[in-house]
């Protein structure tokens, strides 16, 4: 049928490599040699449908032409990277195309799966579980209790945990604050500084 | 002298119901203890899509929720075996996780929260503030609840820290 297709678009039926679809009575072919077709083979009436042509994502041109004639065009860009679709008014009738980013897409591209969520501003511990900061390290209480002497007063605290390591402190609560995560210890305040904490 | 020990539910798939997630009865026959709850949390592991979830630590009259078995398992390791055993009933002096029902008994709600999955939820009182629980007239146990079915139901994490005294 594509050969057929190709000869009745006038699509030069030599090119090894066509691609093509057959949708709400419209037929569009392409060519490995960035020639497009499209056709309406049914058509008996005069109707305007529009064809557009993303590349890479963007619009790179939009026409119009009467269903009852073939339409052929020729582009300068790789076909294999652009999106081709025929439409009636709102209504898309048939495309052809590959994915918006074109032939380049890779996966690492987007996010795969779930992004890793960075924990927002003023979020404490407890009651929050765990706090992410900005550099993707997961921030916890562990589960030895601190002596009193140790803890700040009036308050349980618990060993610091970052990505499963034990950071040395005592502290009963854990904050992100301005971009910085910091710890309520006996001796007040700290904040980590990257490989240390501020005294 | 007392001994901590830690009740948890580990990248567990709940019921699409109102669920606990831990569940202990104090003992009623000898060796008699009182235990004191001064921790609990929950979390998810299952994706990274924002959502409120309620919860409470609430204790309940029979009947309780069935669960699976599960005993509390020591944080220090010179410590002896918890007087807690595991158990699917709730009854007294048996614990377990990730109820398949609810049962029948009213609870009575100590801590209501709500909490955003991604961060996750810990609930650490201050000294006076932690709970009790020993044999009583009227059998109740004490659980880590969400009173509404989580969004995603799989991979929970969440338990309490009991205190084992005397």
């Amino acid at each position: 049928m594509t050969d057929l297709m190709s000869a009745a678009l006038g699509i030069d039926s030599s090119a090894t490599k066509e691609r093509w679809t057959h949708s709400n009575g419209v037929v569009i072919v392409m060519t490995d040699n960035n020639c497009f077709g499209i056709a309406a083979p049914e058509q008996r009436t005069p109707r305007v449908l529009s064809v557009e042509v993303d590349y890479r994502g963007k619009m790179m041109k939009q026409d119009f032409f009467n269903a009852l004639n073939p339409y052929r065009d020729s582009l300068d860009v790789d076909l294999r990277e652009c999106m081709i679709r025929v439409k009636e008014g709102a209504v898309v009738l048939a495309e052809l195309g590959t994915q918006p980013q074109g032939a380049q897409y890779q996966p690492w591209m987007v996010w795969q799966g779930d992004q890793q969520h960075v924990t927002e501003n003023y979020v404490s511990i407890p009651p929050a579980l765990r706090i992410v900061d900005q550099v993707g390290a997961l921030w916890t209480l562990g589960f030895v209790t601190a002596h009193a002497s140790q803890s700040p007063q009036g308050e349980f605290a618990f060993n610091v945990i970052r990505d499963g390591f034990d950071v040395g402190e005592i502290a009963s609560r854990i904050e992100c604050r301005n971009g910085q995560v910091r710890i309520f210890t006996r001796h007040g305040w700290k904040r980590w500084l990257g490989r240390e904490w501020s005294s | 002298m007392s001994r901590e020990y830690t009740l948890a539910l580990a990248n567990g798939t709940l019921a699409n119901q109102a669920v606990t997630l831990a569940f202990f009865q104090a003992p009623s026959a000898a060796p008699v203890t009182t235990l004191e709850v001064f921790r609990a949390w929950a979390s998810q592991a299952a994706n990274a899509t924002s959502a409120q979830q309620r919860v409470q630590l609430s204790t309940q009259v029979s009947t309780f929720p069935t669960l699976a078995s599960q005993a509390p398992q020591k944080i220090k390791a010179g410590d002896p075996a918890s007087l807690i055993t595991g158990g699917t009933a709730g009854a007294a002096g048996t614990s377990g996780v990730n109820a398949s029902a609810e049962g029948a008994g009213a609870k009575t709600i100590l801590i209501p929260d709500a909490f955003n999955v991604l961060n996750g939820w810990l609930w650490v009182p201050t000294p006076a503030e932690t709970h009790m629980e020993c044999a009583q007239a009227t059998a109740h146990g004490y659980g880590l609840h969400f009173p509404a079915a989580p969004t995603t139901l799989t991979n929970w994490n969440g338990g309490l820290v009991v205190r084992e005294l005397g």
